[in-house]
C-alpha cells in the first residue's frame, strides 16, 4: 500500500489509542473485512496497557510526573540490564471464566499468548497484633477445614456464609441489596471475625473497605471467583499473560489486525482536528467508494495527513482538546483516585507462589486490610493490594519479582512501606528479605461511570476512560462488541476465526537439501 | 498423498530499513516475481506463508515482512516472540541503509528470543554503478553481530535471491534445539486455554 493511500481511502474506522479495547476492536473489525487506521500518539503500543523496559519506564515516569526511585543501596548493583524487565502498566489478571479468554480461544488468537496461573490470595495484617499476620485465603473445602486458626464453630459459620453467598443455601435469604459486604458478614447469625471479612473482601479485588462494598456486587465477585476455580486445572481461579499480561494481549490483538491486511498502524501520530458530517471529497465519490453515505468524518493529523473515515473510536483523552466535538462530551461524575506502584524486588517470593500442586504459580494476590499497616504512626485508611508477579512471567530475571501495588487514598508512602513489610515477612530460602531495587509510584483516576459510554452517535464512538487495575474486567469486551455491532451491523460475526488455508504444499520443488 | 502429520512451523522475520527490498525479496522467494517500479512501501506488517517439504518432512514457513519506515512500524516485542530466524536486509546501493544496520541488529538483539538465527543480506547487487557498500563490509558486519551468514542478492535479477531464505531454513532445521528453543518457554507451567479441565465444572462448594 502507498503512503498516499492513508489520505486516499475512506477508512471504515479510525481508532485512536492502542489500549486493550481499541486493539480488540481493531482485530474484530479487520477480520470482518473493515479497513482500519489505527493510531497511537506514543512510540509504543498499549496506551494505558503498555509494558516497558526499565529505561522506557524511566522515560514514561518523567513524562507522567511519576515518582521513579532507584534506592541508592545497590552495591554491587542488583538490577539486571534495563531490557531484562517488562514492567507492565496493566498487570491485571483474568478469571478463567472471563469471556475474553473464551474469545481468545474461539478466535485462535490464544496461540500467540501464554497464560500462567495466579495461585493464592493472601491476607497480610502486619500491624494488628495478630499472631499469624500472613494467612492464605481458603480456596477449597480442605482449606477451610485445615485452617488452624478457626475453631469448628467458626469453620461452620464460614462455610455457611460462603454457601449462602454462592447461592447454595436453600430457602430465601433476607434482602441484602442495600447492605454492605461487612454488614452481611457481621449479621448476628454469622458474626464473622475481621480476618474472615478481609478474606471475602480480598476476593472482590475492590479497593474499598468491606463496609463500602455493596453486598450485591461482592456476591457477584465472590461467585465469579469460586466459579473460576478449576476450569483449566485444579487450584487456581485466575491467570495472567506472560510478559506483562494486558500489554501482551494488546500486542497480539494489534498483530491479529495487522496480518489481515486490513489495518494500517501508525505510531507517534496524533489527531489535531476532527470535523463530523463533512461531505466526502470528489475523488472519493469518483473512486471505488460506493458507500451509500456521502458524508463522514474528516481528521487532520499532526503529520499533516488529512484522513477520511466513517467511524472514529477513541477515549476522550486521546482526542485533541479545545474542539467542539470533544468539549461537548459529558464529563465524568465521580473520579476515584488511586495510587499505584511498580516495584522490582530482589526476593523471588516463592512462598507466596507455592500452590497445592507444582510448579510454582506465576502470580499471587496479597491483601492488606484497612488499618492493618502502620506508616509513621498512621494506619492505612484503605486496603492495599500487592499483586506479585514472579520471574516466571518473564517480567524480571530469576531471583527477583515484580510487585504491583495499588490503593485508594492519599498517602503514597504506604506503597513502599507495604512492600518492605511484606519482604520482611516472606523471606527467600536463605532467610534474606531482599529489597526494593526500584519503585515507581504514580497516581491515576478511575471514572465511576460505566465503561460503556452513553454518548454514542452513529459515527463517533467515545470510550470511557479505563484504568487497568488488578483485574482485566469483562466489561472491556461488552463495550467493544457494542461498537462492533454498530459498525458491522451484526454482533454474531465478532472475531470469527480466520482459517489459514491448509492443503497440499504449494511448492514441493523448493528443495533445500540437494 | 499428503501426510496427516502436522507441519513444523518456522517463523521468520524480515527487518531492515525502508526500501532495502525486503518485500521484493519475499515476493521473489514466494511467488518468483519482481515488480520493478513498485513504490509501495510496506505498512504495518505483511504475512506470507510457504509450505515446504524437506527430507520428506513438512514445514510451514511463516514469513513476516515488516515495514522499514519508522512511521509504519508495527514491530513490537511480542512480534519477535517465537521467531526462529531473522533476515536483516540492507541496500548495497545506499550507504545510509547499510549504516542503519547496527540499529536493526540492536532491535533484534533486544526483542528476539535468545539463539535466534540471523542472516545479513545486502540487496540490489544489480545496481553495480551505484554500489555504495563493499561486500567485505557486509561480511564484517555480519561477523560483528553474530549473523551466521552473509549474502548479497538481487531481487530484480534473481541473483542469490533465494539463498538467504534457504540458508536460514537450513540452519534452523539443522541446529539442534533451534526449532523448539524459541517456542514459548516453560510449556509445563503455561495454562492450556484450549483444554478445559473435564473433571471440574467450577468450584464444588
Ligand atoms: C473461602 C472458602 C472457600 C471455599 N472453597 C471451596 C471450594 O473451592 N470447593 C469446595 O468444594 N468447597 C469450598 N468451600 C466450601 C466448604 O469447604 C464446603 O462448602 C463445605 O465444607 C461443605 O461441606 P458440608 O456440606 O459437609 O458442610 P456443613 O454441613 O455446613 O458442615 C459440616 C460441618 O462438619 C465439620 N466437618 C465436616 N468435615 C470436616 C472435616 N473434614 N474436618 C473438620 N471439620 C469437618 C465442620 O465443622 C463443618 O462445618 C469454601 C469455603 C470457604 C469459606
Ligand atoms: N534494482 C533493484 N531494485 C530493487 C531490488 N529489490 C527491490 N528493489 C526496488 O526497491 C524498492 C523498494 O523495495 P521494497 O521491496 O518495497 O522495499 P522494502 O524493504 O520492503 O521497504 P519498506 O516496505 O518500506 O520497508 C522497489 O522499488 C523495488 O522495486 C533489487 O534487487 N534491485
Ligand atoms: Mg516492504
Amino acid at each position: 500500500m502507498n503512503i498516499e493511500s492513508l489520505n486516499q481511502t475512506i477508512w471504515d474506522a479510525v481508532i485512536v489509542g492502542t489500549g486493550l479495547r481499541e486493539s480488540i476492536l481493531a482485530a474484530a473489525l479487520t477480520r470482518a473485512g473493515k479497513r482500519v487506521l489505527h493510531l497511537d500518539r506514543n512510540p509504543y503500543y498499549g496506551s494505558e496497557y503498555t509494558a516497558l523496559s526499565l529505561d522506557e519506564l524511566e522515560t514514561w515516569a518523567r513524562l507522567h510526573q511519576a515518582d521513579f526511585h532507584l534506592p541508592d543501596l545497590q552495591d554491587p548493583p542488583m538490577l539486571a540490564k534495563p531490557r531484562s524487565y517488562t514492567l507492565s502498566l496493566s498487570p491485571g489478571l483474568l478469571y478463567t471464566t472471563s469471556p475474553l479468554l473464551s474469545l481468545l480461544v474461539a478466535s485462535g488468537i490464544h496461540e500467540s499468548l501464554e497464560f500462567l496461573r495466579v495461585g493464592g490470595w493472601f491476607i497480610y495484617r502486619p500491624d494488628t497484633g495478630a499472631d499469624e499476620t500472613l494467612t492464605p485465603v481458603p480456596n477449597s473445602r480442605e482449606d477451610v477445614f485445615n485452617d488452624q486458626s478457626l475453631d469448628p464453630r467458626a469453620k461452620r459459620l464460614v462455610v455457611r456464609a460462603l454457601k449462602s453467598i454462592l447461592g447454595l443455601e436453600g430457602g430465601s435469604v433476607a434482602d441484602w441489596t442495600q447492605k454492605s459486604l461487612q454488614e452481611y458478614l457481621e449479621q448476628s447469625s454469622l458474626h464473622l471475625p475481621s480476618r474472615i471479612i478481609s478474606a471475602f473482601a480480598s476476593l472482590t479485588l475492590r479497593h474499598d473497605r468491606p463496609g463500602e462494598i455493596p453486598f450485591e456486587e461482592a456476591e457477584r465477585d465472590i461467585r465469579n471467583h469460586f466459579g473460576s476455580i478449576g476450569r483449566f486445572g485444579p487450584g487456581f481461579a485466575a491467570v495472567i499473560g506472560r510478559y506483562g499480561s494486558g500489554s501482551e494481549l494488546v500486542q497480539v490483538f494489534c498483530r491479529a489486525a495487522a496480518v489481515t491486511g486490513n489495518a494500517v498502524y501508525v505510531l507517534e501520530s496524533d489527531i489535531m482536528n476532527i470535523e463530523n458530517n463533512i461531505p466526502y471529497p470528489s475523488w472519493a465519490v469518483e473512486k471505488q467508494f460506493k458507500h451509500e453515505d456521502s458524508i463522514g468524518i474528516h481528521l487532520q493529523l499532526r503529520s499533516g495527513d488529512s484522513i477520511w473515515a466513517r467511524h472514529l473510536i477513541a477515549t476522550a483523552d486521546n482526542l485533541p482538546g479545545g474542539i467542539p466535538i470533544v468539549e461537548s462530551l459529558p464529563k465524568p461524575l465521580v473520579e476515584d483516585r488511586y495510587w499505584l506502584s511498580v516495584c522490582i524486588v530482589s526476593n523471588p517470593l516463592q512462598n507466596l507462589l507455592r500452590t497445592s500442586e507444582p510448579p510454582l504459580a506465576a502470580g499471587a494476590v496479597v491483601y492488606i486490610p484497612a488499618n492493618a499497616l502502620k506508616e509513621d504512626s498512621y494506619l492505612n485508611t484503605h486496603p492495599i493490594y500487592i499483586f506479585v508477579h514472579g520471574s516466571e512471567t518473564g517480567e524480571c530475571p530469576d531471583g527477583q519479582s515484580i510487585l504491583y501495588v495499588s490503593m485508594k487514598g492519599d498517602n503514597k508512602r504506604f506503597l513502599d512501606t507495604a512492600v518492605n513489610s511484606l519482604l520482611n515477612k516472606v523471606r527467600d530460602n536463605n532467610g534474606s528479605t531482599g529489597q526494593i531495587l526500584l519503585s515507581m509510584k504514580f497516581e491515576n483516576t478511575v471514572e465511576s461511570r460505566p465503561l460503556k459510554e452513553a454518548n454514542r452517535d452513529s459515527s463517533l464512538h467515545i470510550l470511557g476512560k479505563h484504568t487497568p487495575l488488578i483485574e482485566i474486567p469483562d466489561a472491556v469486551l461488552d463495550q467493544v462488541i457494542d461498537i462492533y455491532g454498530d459498525i458491522v451491523g451484526s454482533r454474531d460475526t465478532f472475531m470469527e476465526k480466520v482459517e489459514v488455508e491448509e492443503g497440499e504444499p504449494r511448492d514441493n520443488k523448493d528443495t533445500i537439501f540437494e | 498423498m499428503a501426510t496427516p502429520e502436522r507441519p513444523t512451523v518456522i517463523k521468520v522475520l524480515l527487518i531492515g530499513p525502508s526500501s532495502s527490498g525486503k518485500t521484493s525479496l519475499l515476493k521473489r522467494y514466494v511467488d518468483d516475481v519482481f515488480e520493478p517500479d513498485d513504490t509501495t512501501t510496506t505498512i504495518g506488517v505483511d504475512f506470507r506463508e510457504k509450505k515446504l517439504t524437506i527430507n520428506k518432512k513438512l514445514y510451514r514457513l511463516l514469513l513476516h515482512d515488516t515495514a522499514g519506515q519508522e512511521r509504519f512500524r508495527t514491530l513490537t516485542s511480542s512480534y519477535y516472540r517465537g521467531a526462529h530466524g531473522i533476515l536483516l536486509v540492507y541496500d548495497v546501493s545506499n550507504r545510509d541503509s547499510f549504516l542503519s544496520m547496527a540499529g536493526w541488529f540492536a532491535e533484534a538483539e533486544r526483542f528476539a528470543p535468545e539463539g535466534v538465527i540471523k542472516i545479513l543480506v545486502g540487496n540490489k547487487t544489480d545496481r553495480t554503478a551505484q554500489r555504495a557498500v563493499k561486500a567485505s563490509e557486509g561480511e564484517e558486519l555480519a561477523q560483528k553481530y553474530g549473523a551466521i551468514h552473509f549474502t548479497e542478492t538481487s531481487a530484480k535479477t534473481r541473483d542469490h535471491a533465494k539463498e538467504p531464505f534457504q540458508k536460514l531454513i537450513e540452519a534452523v532445521i539443522s541446529t539442534p534445539g533451534a526449532l523448539d528453543a524459541n517456542r514459548p518457554v516453560a510449556g509445563s507451567s503455561a495454562v492450556d486455554l484450549a483444554k478445559e479441565d473435564p473433571n471440574n465444572a467450577g468450584c464444588a462448594c
